[in-house]
């Protein structure tokens, strides 16, 4: 058995456990059942437990086994032991199983309680129009909606390990707060992914996928297993980095055939399809980027810069996390949004959604510059927060003031949350420039450190 | 035995903030302890951390018993065994299950890292401690657990960072008792240590490293080193002219009235041929002790050179 499994499973399932989580889930389908029970409709206490099952479902991989699979290597970080793993001589490979399915092992535990449970519907509830009812957001509850459900989990999960990886590169030290950053970049970037793939992949392609037709339960969860499996692949690719062993270029190759297979299978417009070929591409580069080379690049802006920039790579992690939840808002608003409705914005037609992404970019690169420039100066944790405000600020305050008139043009100075224009990435560029050379403030020692 | 297990050669680093190593080189020979001491910040750690393959220097190469670190890391980590300077245990979980997940992570069976776990925990006497959760040991005895972590890879080389530190004097002892066990064991140290002192007791070789550069690097066994020793006189006058006299074109210090250093080659023959000049000479040794080289001269020599450059 793989050693860090046997470990995490000792860990995480515990007596106590093993033993409480029936009981919980017991008692809480139950509640359902009571809740739900009609006498002239005995079958909807039915449905109530299969809503509430797949809720709890739902809850639990997003709560509890993202978080733990987003604090797998985080917490070795925080408790110094990391480098005692590294050195074990258990490879990356073995490695990300045994964190990719041991660290939500409870979590599994609980979703495992109640899967069954929605078996036990789906076969004890005769096949009339009660089983029907059963309905969890627009799906019938059925052999394809419980692998979507697994599938689900499993992209959760997979997509916070790959997250947190990604942003703990170059870090030494995350503190718990980043953890909760990982696990909602994972969930948000996740979550967004998934609604514009849906969106391709139904709304504009009526569900067929290279000519097979299918129900929106199994693109659910053909989507799913696609995005864990990616997740996967670049979690392990991530641990490979960790483990100084050199990523491998077959990872590259798989990249170049899989996404294209994905995306263009199914049936829907090309500008979206390419925005989205463009962009994951672009993500993919940056994430795959070895530390030291973020390193090396960065040492040479600041040589071109004379010193003048400061390296972000020292910026806080939860950034990085944050940034590809911001990418994937800017995929959907400005790529699907856009495709939809071209007409009504700025009149760019099919070329918005080109721009759009690169916009989308620009914000990220913006927002990310004055996250670490507020995070680096402020002391004793405030710079988070003062980050914070600024976001909500940015997304939030500034856009829903903006979207009335007279200063509804506005809002695109600090949002891609509407269409966008040529005029507003060109702004995004010079703010993004200005955020560069004037806010960030020069090392304190821009040449050397013992 | 024979040969250099560790060798770094021009190792540059560059943390987001800075450089921190220079083009480092140094080597650890087999089978020896090698020490590698600086002031904080001098980049020691960074040069450890190199050399376990934790890290990746930005240029340079690094090689441990004839693998290149960067071309094959895994295998590095394979056949080191590293002691960080912050000890990190799982809170939670026993002594024993972190031994035993250390041995199936290098592919013993369940019952197989049972039994070398017990047998490294009787040597670090860990042995009553192995059903004791991590979290509840002293500085000490995590200190141990950690190097028996390591130890139940059976390493050929162990990269030690501050491994003194915290320690309390008892835990030094038996600390340095086990460096030395494990060198005659044949494994390759390599030590970082602020105590020089304790360095002394164990080490052979000597790296100094300042601002990231290698400043100094010398043997300090018997074999290779002129050694000082340290005469006490009984009725000395004129200890100076005497001693001129009695010891001509040797190199003397007069360290009191009745005691001096005398500079010779690391030659029981000829510390023999000295003290019979002494005596034939007149004077009254009252004791005769040539001593090691010792560490801290070796690390202070480098200060005084730099500061005469």
């Amino acid at each position: 058995m793989n050693p860090e499994l046997l470990r995490l499973a000792r860990r995480e399932l515990s007596p106590l456990r093993l033993i409480g989580a029936p009981i919980i889930v017991m008692l809480l389908l139950l509640y359902a059942a009571a809740s739900f029970y009609n006498s002239e409709k005995p079958w909807e206490a039915w449905d109530g437990v299969g809503r509430v099952a797949f809720w709890a479902v739902f809850a639990i991989a997003t709560l509890w086994g993202a978080r733990r699979a987003a604090d797998a290597v985080a917490s070795e970080l925080r408790d110094r032991t990391w480098d005692t793993q590294r050195l074990s001589g258990l490879g990356p490979a073995a490695m990300t199983v045994g964190k990719m399915l041991g660290a939500p092992l409870g979590a599994w535990y609980a979703v495992s309680l109640l899967l069954l449970t929605q078996i036990v519907v789906l076969l004890t509830v005769p096949a009339d129009d009660a089983v029907t009812k059963l309905l969890v957001i627009g799906h019938d509850l059925g052999w394809a909606s419980i692998g979507a459900q697994i599938a689900g989990a499993f992209a959760m999960f997979a997509a916070a390990l790959f997250t947190s990886m990604t942003a703990l590169a170059g870090q030494d030290r995350p503190r718990g707060f980043d953890t909760s950053l990982f696990q909602f970049g994972a969930v948000a970037g996740g979550a967004m992914v998934t609604v514009v793939m849906m969106t391709v992949a139904g709304r504009l392609s009526g569900g067929e996928f290279w000519g097979v037709k299918m129900s929106d339960s199994a693109a659910l969860g053909l989507t799913f297993l696609y995005l864990g499996l990616w997740a996967t692949l670049g979690a392990w690719n991530q641990m490979r980095k960790a483990f100084g062993v050199d990523t491998t270029g077959l990872l590259w190759i798989l990249f170049l055939i899989a996404l294209p297979f994905y995306v263009l299978g199914w049936g829907a417009p090309a500008i979206p399809r390419i925005a989205i070929l463009i962009l994951a591409g672009a993500a993919y580069c940056a994430v795959l980027m070895e530390p030291h080379r973020r390193i090396d690049i960065w040492n040479w802006l600041r040589h071109l810069s004379g010193g003048r920039l400061r390296a972000i790579v020292s910026g806080p992690a939860w950034i990085y996390a944050w940034l590809a939840a911001a990418a994937m808002l800017a995929i959907y608003f400005n790529t699907i949004n856009a495709e939809l409705s071209a007409a009504q914005t700025f009149g760019l037609g099919e070329a918005e959604p080109t721009v759009a992404p690169i916009a989308a970019l620009l914000f990220g690169l913006r927002d990310m510059f004055i996250c670490s420039w507020a995070g680096l100066r402020a002391k004793d944790g405030r710079g988070i927060w003062t980050a914070l405000l600024i976001l909500v600020g940015l997304w939030i305050a500034l856009p829903a003031i903006g979207s009335f008139a007279p200063g509804k043009e506005l809002q695109h100075l600090f949002t891609p949350a509407s269409a966008l224009s040529l005029i507003s990435a060109a702004v995004q560029a010079g703010l993004a420039f200005l955020a560069v050379a004037l806010i960030m403030r020069p090392a304190d020692k821009t040449e050397e450190r013992a | 035995m024979g040969g250099d297990a560790l060798i770094a050669e021009g190792l540059t680093f560059d943390y987001d903030n800075g450089r921190a190593l220079h083009a480092a080189s140094l080597t650890a020979p087999k089978g020896e302890i090698t020490a590698l001491v600086g002031p904080n910040g001098a980049g020691k750690t960074t040069v450890m951390r190199i050399l376990a393959g934790l890290m990746r220097p930005q240029s340079g190469r690094a090689e441990v018993l004839g693998v290149d670190v960067a071309h094959d890391p895994r295998a590095v980590h394979q056949m080191v065994g590293y002691l960080p300077d912050f000890i990190g245990l799982w809170d939670g979980t026993t002594v024993a299950r972190h031994l035993e997940h250390a041995g199936r992570c290098v592919g013993l069976s369940g019952a197989e890292a049972k039994l070398r776990a017990e047998k490294i925990a009787e040597t670090l006497r860990l042995t009553e401690k192995l059903d004791a959760d991590a979290g509840a040991l002293s500085r000490g005895q995590r200190q141990r657990v950690a190097l028996a972590q390591a130890l139940m890879k059976k390493p050929k080389v162990l990269i030690l960072d501050e491994p003194a530190s915290g320690l309390d004097p008892e835990a030094r002892k038996g600390l340095s008792e086990l460096l030395r066990a494990l060198k005659d064991g044949g494994s390759t140290l390599l030590v970082s240590s602020h105590i020089l002192s304790e360095l002394d007791d164990y080490s052979d070789h000597v790296v100094v490293i300042r601002g990231g550069r290698i400043v100094r690097h010398a043997s300090l066994t018997a074999e290779e080193t002129t050694q000082r020793i340290e005469v006490a006189f009984v009725g000395a006058d004129n200890l100076s002219a005497a001693l001129a006299a009695a010891l001509p074109g040797r190199t003397v210090r007069v360290l009191a009235p009745d005691r001096a250093e005398v500079e010779a080659p690391a030659a029981p023959e000829i510390h023999a041929e000295i003290l019979a000049q002494l005596i034939a000479a007149g004077l009254k040794v009252a004791a005769f002790s040539p001593r090691r080289r010792r560490l801290q001269d070796a690390y202070f020599e480098t200060e005084t050179a730099e500061d005469a450059a």
